[in-house]
């Protein structure tokens, strides 16, 4: 910012300077079209004024002779002549004193200090003088044309004088003329006198363009000015379209009142308005703030040219030095480098080949393996042989390193690492990849049959007994053996197969080597496929519940719904839980996936709630996740994380079917959930061998008529039986009971008939998203043939009826004793 | 001793008082008395009456050259004569005699004063001062038509005689307007003298009051007039030769008349006497080219 402000000032201040020159430079302009407007108007009204002093000159010749005309003595000559007196007795008299009086006037009109006129006279009508200042011998003056009508001036340009005349009238008879004559060079007193430099010229000029002849110090216009200027407008200042050695110029015509003259005045632009004004001046001054301006943006540019020049060459000063130490020290440095590569080089390669091989065995590593590896499987494939990978773990080897120390150890490994690895074939490879665990590639196999003698010899030298420091130690190995390419794995797998088998053979026995079962792996992988997958799910909540509504079919009421999971698949779409559920029954993220559910169930209801909807949501619970016995505190903390959902409104399902260890257990947790206000229903019941066990020992308000009964009991009586005996068996405990899987009216009708209110099924509804709920519930209306049978009386059997089913029902329905197995 | 001085001044101024027959009046006289006494009488532009007029201002010039004061004394045509010479001057015929005592009241007549045969009898003239003839005017009204001029003087002063007739003439007699200096005098002309006054001014007014058909006008006069009545009167024709018009002084005064002579040639000479003429008489050349050379 700084640098900036230090090398932008002058162009600021140039710019604010060119600115404001700009703006005296428009004022000028402006002022200078005003001043030329008003030089002009004062060149006209300054020719104007010498024009009427001409004219006005004039007309004061054409007044005095018209006094002349008017006077005593010329009119008592008339008079007299009139009465017929003669010249020589009386009129010669009058006419010398004509004569007289015409001489003293000449005397008395003067202009600065010269008589104008130089001669008067009187002429009679035919023109014939009868007094004349001017002595005998004089040539008569011509009487002007139109004399008799009225005073005249005229110019007579040949003999540059100003003849002026007026009429002598006696009694109305035209009777002769005064005459005067006088010089014009008076006029040109009243025009300017012509500039010696050629600047200024002024003349009188006729319509025709001639001129006046110049008088003393009047230097005529040029006659092609002259000529140019014979039509030019009145009054108005225009460019002559001449030049003269000062520079253009301009002229006015004034015309001249009274009289067939015009005075032109012509002179110089530099004359009319001076050179201050001058539009070239100013046009000259206005290119001067951008041409300061150019030129100070090429200075500040220089400037910082100049500035970054100097920071450049200071700066590759500095960098040559620069560049000259580092050189020097890169010289050094290089030398030093060359001397550390070489060590660098020997560490390189020492560090490679610890990279790729045992320190202890020279035998390669799991790095060097893997390459050799791959390099192995896609020689197979290229070949279509196959190859086996083998993983020996020696047996025994923990034993000795605890017996005789880590050093013994070590060399008993090396030593039976020699002994394998010179047992192997040429191509072969065996790598050290852990303790006491190796790796052998065996390649180019036909099949398993290949690899078996190469596994005997690896079986035997490793159990040779092997003397390390005065001691003769035993070890074996287990080897576990995958082939490629029927275990299709990639090398990864291949070794984690051939670990898998060699962990096989250990287990049957060791100092043995086994093949990898193909077969078995998938199923495994398949389960830990599955597991990951609904980690996955769950962690992406592409889990949704929905809800199928429970009804009282006899009321009509909306008592509840059940929360059905659904996995919202991203490649197989919405899956029911039959899809994904059995894969992680006995998988602990089932528990997981069940306090999900349960958490997602709370916060539905919460949002119902919200909505003015008070609805029980059961969800099924399974039997690992109830016998977690953090199950009670979780539940406890899911209500907590939804503090305005009742525990009331929440009931868990159990399947009857599942399989519960520990009934106290269960039991105990279902009171801790009871306590807490949490019900519980068992799910399916009928279906399972401990029905009456549960319904006896599990804390349970209500039993849920599997759908298998409840589908049929239209058409077997053997369902129907069922079906009635779970109702009367739920009444006779005092549970509820709900009949699952309720698909039309009819069954409805016949639930009904048999007792049961309750029901939830695809007849009523199918299981919906928890949004859709509340809008079906207030719309759902029960069919009017369930309403009909609402009134009727329920079938009820006695107390001694319902033993009778229980006892009935125990007998059929408690599974049979598991006989004892055999001593 | 003063008793002596108041006798002989008294007997000195009584001597002094004495008319005499012929006093010390020449031009050592009037220089010795230190100044000169203009006889001058109101006529046209010699003697306006405003204290200018030709012959005023000559006699004064005069009176400069002489290094005297100059004194106007007014007088009339019939006491101009004896107010010069300390007599009257009676008429008989072309004789003259000398008769009364008057006191001498001036020492040059200068006022456009005729040259005529029998004042020459009695006084010295000065060379002429101005010319002059004598015109018939009439009322422009008369009849009388104005005669066109011919190349003889003679014939037009008979032609012009010939138009008086018989209508009366207002003359003054005495004065250059005596009808007995032209031959007009015992013709049967009804002459009709003008005596109200001596001023020769009066005549055209009384002409246009009706005293006469006709009058006799100098031409000084007339061209005066001729302005002044413009188209009131009008000149008929000449009645006279040329006249000419001169100072006179005494008989007894040579030295002065010739002093004056001098005095106007020396006028004449320097162009004073023209611009005299020019102020007072401007169109007089015309009718007098003889008397009025030209002008360069």
């Amino acid at each position: 910012m700084e640098t900036r402000i230090k090398y932008g000032w002058p162009l600021v201040g140039i710019i604010v300077f060119s600115i404001y020159a700009a703006g005296l430079l428009w004022i000028g302009f402006h002022s200078e079209a005003q001043l030329r407007a008003e030089a002009d108007a004062r060149l006209v009204a300054d020719s104007t004024r010498r024009a009427a002093a001409v004219g006005d000159f004039i007309l004061e010749r054409r007044n005095n002779v018209a006094d002349l005309a008017e006077s005593r003595e010329v009119a008592n000559y008339l008079i007299n002549k009139a009465l017929g007196m003669s010249l020589r007795y009386g009129l010669s008299a009058n006419l010398e004193t004509i004569a007289e009086l015409f001489r003293r006037k000449m005397a008395q009109i003067t202009v600065r200090g010269e008589m104008i006129y130089n001669r008067v006279t009187l002429v009679d009508p035919y023109g014939d003088p009868l007094a004349d200042t001017v002595q005998d011998g004089a040539e008569p003056i011509p009487t002007p044309v139109g004399a008799a009508a009225g005073p005249t001036a005229t110019i007579d340009l040949d003999r540059r004088q100003l003849v002026a005349s007026a009429p002598v009238f006696h009694k109305g008879v035209f009777s002769g003329s005064v005459i005067a004559v006088a010089d014009a060079t008076p006029l040109s007193h009243y025009l300017l006198s012509s500039d010696q430099t050629g600047r200024y010229f002024e003349s009188l000029m006729t319509r025709s363009g001639r001129q006046l002849p110049a008088g003393p110090g009047q230097t005529p216009l040029p006659e092609a000015v002259a000529a140019a200027l014979t039509d030019a407008p009145a009054n108005t200042v225009i460019g002559v379209g001449a030049t003269s050695d000062y520079g253009p110029l301009l002229a006015v015509r004034t015309p001249i009142p009274g009289a067939e003259l015009s005075l032109m005045t012509v002179l110089t632009e530099s004359a009319a308005y001076g050179h201050i004004t001058s539009r070239l001046f100013l046009y000259a001054a206005s290119a001067f703030p951008p041409i300061i301006l150019v030129a100070a943006f090429m200075f500040w540019r220089l400037r910082r040219r100049n500035a970054k020049l100097k920071a450049d060459f200071a700066e590759s000063d500095r960098r040559r030095y620069e560049l000259q130490d580092r050189n020097l020290i890169l010289s050094q440095e290089i030398a030093r480098r060359q001397e550390v590569e070489g060590e660098l080089r020997e560490k390189s390669r020492q560090l490679e080949h610890i990279a790729h091989f045992d320190a202890l065995t020279g035998l390669p590593n799991r790095v060097l393996l893997a390459d050799r590896l791959q390099q192995a499987i896609a020689q197979t494939q290229r070949r279509g042989r196959s190859l086996a990978v083998a993983y020996l773990d020696l047996d025994g080897f923990k034993a000795v390193n605890d017996q005789y120390g880590h050093d013994t150890g070590d060399e008993l490994l090396l030593s039976v690492a020699k002994r394998m690895n010179a047992s192997l074939r040429e191509g072969d490879t065996l790598a050290r990849v852990g303790g006491d665990e190796f790796v052998a590639v065996l390649v180019d196999l036909e099949g398993l049959q290949d690899c078996e003698p190469v596994l005997a010899r690896l079986l035997d030298v490793a159990a040779a007994p092997t003397p390390v420091r005065q001691q003769l130690l035993l070890v074996s190995t287990s080897i576990g053996v995958t082939l490629y390419p029927q275990d299709g794995a990639d090398a990864d797998l291949l070794l984690r197969h051939a670990d898998q088998a060699m962990y096989q053979a250990k287990q049957k026995g060791k100092n043995r080597w086994h093949l990898f079962d193909v077969a078995q792996d998938a199923a495994v992988r398949t389960e830990r496929e599955s597991v990951e997958g609904i980690r996955h799910a769950l962690d992406r909540r592409e889990f949704v519940l929905y809800y199928q509504p429970k009804v009282n079919m006899k009321t009509g009421a909306v008592i509840g719904a059940e929360a059905l999971i659904r996995w919202q698949h991203p490649e197989r779409g919405l899956l029911p839980p039959a899809a994904f559920l059995p894969t992680i029954e006995d998988h602990a993220i089932s528990g997981e996936l069940g306090d999900w559910v349960i958490d997602a169930a709370l916060a539905q209801l919460a949002e119902w709630r919200a909505a003015g909807l008070d609805l029980t949501v059961s969800v099924n619970v399974g039997a690992r996740q109830l016998q977690r016995r953090d199950f009670v505190a979780q539940l406890c903390d899911l209500l907590t994380a939804h503090p305005t959902v009742e525990p009331r409104y929440l009931e868990l399902e159990i399947l009857e079917t599942s399989a519960l260890r520990d009934m106290a257990l269960v039991s105990a947790i279902m009171r801790g959930c009871r306590a807490i206000g949490v019900r519980f229903a068992l799910d399916d019941f009928g279906t399972g061998y401990s029905s009456l066990t549960y319904l006896k020992r599990l804390p349970a308000e209500l039993l849920k008529i599997d759908r298998s009964f409840v589908r049929d009991i239209l058409e077997d009586p053997e369902d129907l039986a069922i079906v009635e005996g779970v109702i009367r068996l739920a009444k006779a405990f005092g549970r509820g009971v709900i009949a699952e899987g309720v698909e039309t009216i009819a069954h409805g009708e016949r639930l009904l008939q048999l007792g049961c209110e309750l029901a939830q099924g695809y007849g009523i509804a199918r299981p919906m998203p928890g949004s859709e709920l509340p809008g079906w519930v207030a719309t759902w209306r029960p069919p009017a043939l369930w309403s009909s049978l609402a009134d009727r009386p329920p079938h009820r059997a006695d107390r001694r009826e319902n033993i009778r089913v229980i006892r009935d029902a125990e007998c059929s329905l408690d599974p049979p004793e598991e006989e004892p197995a055999p001593a | 001793m003063a008793f002596r001085k108041r006798i002989l001044c008294l007997a000195a101024a009584l001597l002094l008082s004495l008319p005499g027959p012929a006093q010390a009046d020449d031009l050592d006289d009037v220089r010795s008395r230190g100044e000169l006494r203009h006889l001058g009488i109101l006529y046209a532009n010699f003697v306006t009456g405003t204290g200018d007029g030709f012959d005023v201002e000559l006699v004064q010039g005069f009176a400069k050259h002489l290094g005297v004061k100059y004194t106007l004394v007014l007088t009339d045509f019939y006491a101009v004569m004896h107010d010069l010479l300390g007599k009257e001057v009676v008429r008989h015929g072309n004789e003259v005699t000398m008769e009364g005592e008057y006191p001498v009241r001036g020492d040059i007549i200068a006022t456009g004063f005729t040259v005529l045969p029998w004042r020459e009898k009695a006084i010295l003239y000065s060379k002429p001062t101005f010319p002059s003839t004598v015109w018939l005017v009439a009322r422009a009204d008369s009849p009388q038509t104005p005669i066109k001029g011919s190349a003889s003087l003679a014939q037009d002063i008979a032609e012009t005689k010939a138009m008086i007739g018989k209508k009366s003439l207002l003359v003054m007699e005495r004065t250059c307007l005596d009808p007995a200096n032209y031959g007009l005098k015992d013709k049967g002309i009804d002459l009709r003298a003008y005596t109200k006054n001596t001023n020769l001014n009066e005549m055209v007014p009384a002409l246009l009051k009706g005293d006469a058909d006709l009058t006799l006008l100098d031409v000084p006069d007339a061209m005066l007039d001729l302005q002044k009545w413009a188209g009131k009167i009008k000149v008929l024709g000449p009645i006279s030769e040329d006249q000419a018009l001169a100072a006179a002084f005494r008989k007894s005064g040579p030295q002065l008349r010739d002093a004056f002579d001098e005095y106007l040639r020396k006028i004449k000479a320097d162009g004073t006497y023209d611009a005299l003429v020019s102020k007072y008489y401007p169109g007089i050349r015309t009718y007098f080219p003889d008397f009025f050379p030209k002008r360069s």
